[in-house]
């Protein structure tokens, strides 16, 4: 690092001259980056058109860039499409918030006690390790094709990350913060507001991440495999009247709705956890 | 002893030449006009304020960054990469060591690079841990060595790398005063036992007179050569009684004019160098 | 450190004997299995039969013939396409997280592949390679390698810039930053997107098995369920939380050999402070 060797002063001076050039190249290289990006998304589609001429896309029945987002414009003006796209996301979110609902006191209640710990690891973690879609078939039985099959797999899915990272949430929490709230007297409201949620966050984020992106996987693929109402079932039924276009328009919808939960969650983690030198150091 | 040939100033084939250096980041001029050359065998330390650009001097001359004006030579040919023949033992020993190799490894990886077989490679890594009093922490990784002990190891990795030329940046900066001595006295032992050449930089000019056999004084701002100081205390050194010697305090007081002067400002600046 | 993932649910490193910890890990998955046993003999429901009939229809079924059949394939199945993920995972995050302009200009196609459900291509994967084998693990690969792309990028680039010049200026080769720089540091964060991925290509396994050709661990779960044979699904049941549970303990021996610097080092600052 050759710039350690400017004094502060120096480092003023730099500043003062550099910061309105800065920003203006930031700003340059943002644009730069945008059109890169907006130009390989571009030759992405064009080489998906290209590709879907090929005999075997012909064969394959793959309908081309141009057929599958006319058909997803199309579909926007449909309800049914909506009612797909509203199922999942609501047995998305209620899988979610019942894994929460569960997995953070049982967590932080296990995390406590080491006796606890060592009590439920080996049931926790060989729970864990059965994939969730695999008890779809048993979901199937006890409650059929139905959005309550849905959410019992997508929640069975998404429970263990949310256990498994609050119990290490409560064993890692700083008892020197602690000591600090007692010092200064803080009102137990503050305590928690100002101190114990921040840094129990800061180690359970990571589960809400890994929980939000498998519920979701989950949901579809239970969707998709058991047949419930939602886009997984959608994709599967355009499939089977042989309607590519509408398959490709809803698969399209499924990735919207992945990057668009996604770029919700960095919302919420930049708004909650922005304090975190992990967090600030790729700012 | 035999190697050494350094005293001789005079020589007309300097191992490296620095004409008409400039430095500048986009138009803010750190160095400029810089001129000065060393001979094979001599111990030349470069002092000079902090923010004066020596690092980036010493950058420049070890190929890892370009000068913006002027050239450099190194063994006659200009220096556009890192020249084989050179190594640099780097200012932070805890980021320049790496923490999933063992002190071996470390040492043994430039080794690997150059085309080394293993048994070459690890006899000469050995060689040099034993040169710098080492050879009990081969298998240790750096991160269970003290920050002596890892500059140490930094020290052999350059050592075994066998250069003609070693650059150090302000390699003991960041460890304590006894640690700090004892390296000095290391590192002039290993030179004079291998004949290398070392450049080193320092914003302490204690160090500076202490190890040296000329001291070039950047100062100003741009950072310019002010005046290049023989250090005529003879081939012995010692902690003690060198520094007690007329000689040192009177070079001493020279330097720290020298470089004092065009700034007018405190030497209490130091301490700011180490600042990201 | 605290955005990172625990390998395991960690315990506090007090001292006790170890019978005592053997105690307290074991009376709960004891008694568990004690209850189930207990309540399931009393099942009236077809659902739930006797933990007692699923074990010795286990024996039966299960020993050797299914474990030919069915989960030999699973195992295949799953090393090949883990090992892919894992190869490409690493080959692709390397390139990108070395040339960032790179990776930026593709961050929209990454992004979108990381977050698209991916059983969702399950269908799309079936329209070019049927329903056979090379269907299954295109799907396994392509989905599972993405936590590892994403991984190896951020490993890449925590490579301390220091470091940068000293491989410069000690002329240290492509092949040996590679192999003794760029990788050993992105290890840590490595392993802990090979671990999502070993979780996500199970799940694709078992999906894409529901839906393919027989042969499989999660086609004889969908088979015996769509037959009636609820005996046989619990079975199956039970021989895949083993088959997780040891490809999970598999998993982490291996880490703790790869990352032994990484843990030696861990303790040995916690030990300092």
């Amino acid at each position: 690092m050759t710039t350690q060797q400017v004094t502060p002063r120096k480092a003023v001076d730099l500043q003062q001259i550099a910061v309105p050039a800065r920003t203006r190249s930031k700003q340059r290289r943002w644009h730069r980056d945008l059109a890169t990006q907006t130009g390989v998304v571009a030759a992405a589609l064009v080489l998906w058109h290209i590709f879907s001429l090929s005999e075997m896309a012909q064969k394959a029945g793959m309908p081309s860039p141009i057929e599958s987002l006319t058909r997803f414009v199309e579909l926007l003006g449909v309800s049914v499409f909506w009612q797909s796209i509203g199922a999942t996301i609501i047995s998305w979110s209620i899988a979610l918030l019942l894994s929460l609902g569960v997995g953070i006191p049982l967590g932080m209640g296990i995390g406590r006690s080491r006796r606890a710990a060592d009590s439920g690891r080996f049931l926790i973690d060989f729970l864990r390790t059965i994939p969730s879609l695999a008890i779809i078939p048993l979901a199937l039985l006890l409650l059929g094709p139905t959005r309550g099959m849905v959410i019992m797999v997508a929640t069975f899915s998404a429970v263990w990350p949310v256990l498994i990272q609050a119990i290490y949430a409560a064993e890692h929490s700083d008892p020197v913060l602690s000591r600090v709230a007692r010092s200064f007297r803080l009102k137990w409201t503050d305590k928690v507001r100002y101190v114990l949620a921040p840094e129990f966050l800061a180690f359970f984020w990571p589960g809400v991440r890994m929980a939000v992106t498998a519920s979701l996987l989950v949901t579809v693929g239970a969707e998709l495999i058991g047949g419930a109402p939602g886009i997984g079932q959608a994709i599967q039924a355009a499939l089977l009247v042989n309607q590519q276009a509408s398959m490709f328009a809803y698969v399209i919808a499924a990735a919207l709705l992945g990057l668009g939960i996604n770029a919700v969650l960095m919302l919420v983690q930049r708004k909650l956890l922005w304090w975190h030198p992990s967090l600030r150091k790729d700012q | 002893m035999s190697s050494n040939n350094g005293k001789n100033t005079s020589s007309d084939r300097p191992i490296f030449e620095i004409s008409g250096f400039s430095f500048a980041y986009g138009e803010t001029k750190i160095l400029e006009n810089v001129n000065f050359a060393a001979n094979a065998g001599e111990f030349v330390c470069i002092v000079g304020p902090s923010g004066a650009g020596k690092t980036t001097l010493l950058q420049c001359l070890a190929g890892l960054r370009q000068p913006t004006g002027g050239e450099i030579r190194f063994k006659g040919e200009q220096v556009t990469a890192p020249p084989a023949e050179l190594a640099v033992v780097f200012q932070d020993y805890s980021r320049s060591l790496m923490p999933w190799l063992s002190a071996l490894q470390n040492i043994a990886l430039p080794l690997k690079s150059a085309g080394q077989g293993k048994k070459q490679r690890e006899a000469k890594a050995l060689a040099a841990l034993e040169e710098v009093g080492l050879a009990a922490a081969a298998d240790l990784y750096p991160w269970e060595l003290s920050g002596g002990m890892q500059q140490r190891v930094a020290i052999a990795r350059a050592l075994a790398y066998e250069p003609a030329l070693v650059i150090m940046d302000e390699p003991f900066a960041s460890v304590d005063a006894q640690t700090r001595a004892d390296l000095e006295d290391l590192t002039l032992r290993i030179k004079d036992h291998l004949g290398i050449t070392v450049v080193l930089v320092t914003h302490d000019i204690d160090e500076a007179v202490y190890l040296s056999d000329r001291v070039v004084a950047l100062s100003g701002r741009p950072a310019t050569v002010v005046d290049v100081v023989d250090v005529n205390l003879g081939n012995q050194r010692d902690q003690i009684t060198t520094k007690e010697r007329p000689e040192f305090a009177g070079l001493r007081s020279r330097l720290y004019r020298l470089i004092r002067r065009p700034e007018q400002q405190a030497p209490a600046a130091p301490a700011a160098a180490e600042i990201h | 450190m605290a955005l990172n993932v625990p390998t395991k649910t960690s315990s506090r490193s007090r001292k006790r004997p170890w019978f005592k910890t053997l105690l307290w890990q074991s009376w709960l998955p004891l008694s568990a299995l004690a209850v189930i046993w207990v309540a399931s003999e009393q099942s009236t429901s077809v659902y739930f039969p006797p933990a007692a009939e699923v074990f010795r229809k286990i024996s039966i079924v299960w020993f050797p013939d299914a474990l030919v059949t069915d989960l030999l394939p699973s195992l295949g199945r799953l090393v090949l396409g883990f090992a892919l993920a894992v190869l490409l995972g690493i080959a692709i995050g390397v390139l990108l997280g070395l040339f960032r302009s790179a990776e930026t200009a593709v961050r929209p196609l990454t992004e979108t592949a990381r977050a698209i459900p991916g059983v969702a291509l399950l269908p799309i994967a079936m329209m070019f390679f049927g329903t056979g084998e090379s269907m299954k693990l295109v799907m396994i690969v392509f989905i599972a390698m993405w936590p590892i792309v994403l991984n190896t990028i951020e490993g890449v680039r925590s490579v301390d810039p220091a470091l940068r010049n000293v491989m410069a200026s000690f002329r240290i080769t492509a092949l040996d930053r590679f192999r003794s720089v760029y990788l050993p540091a992105a290890m840590p964060q490595i392993f802990s997107g090979a671990r999502i991925s070993l979780a996500i290509a199970v799940a694709v396994m078992i999906a894409v098995e529901m839906f393919g050709t027989p042969g499989g661990i999660g086609y004889f779960i969908r088979d015996a369920q769509q037959t009636f044979r609820i005996i046989d699904m619990w079975t199956g049941l039970v021989i895949l939380g083993l088959f997780g549970y040891t490809l999970n303990v598999i998993f982490r021996a291996l880490e703790d050999r790869v990352l032994r610097w990484q843990k030696r080092m861990a303790k040995h600052v916690q030990g300092e402070s």
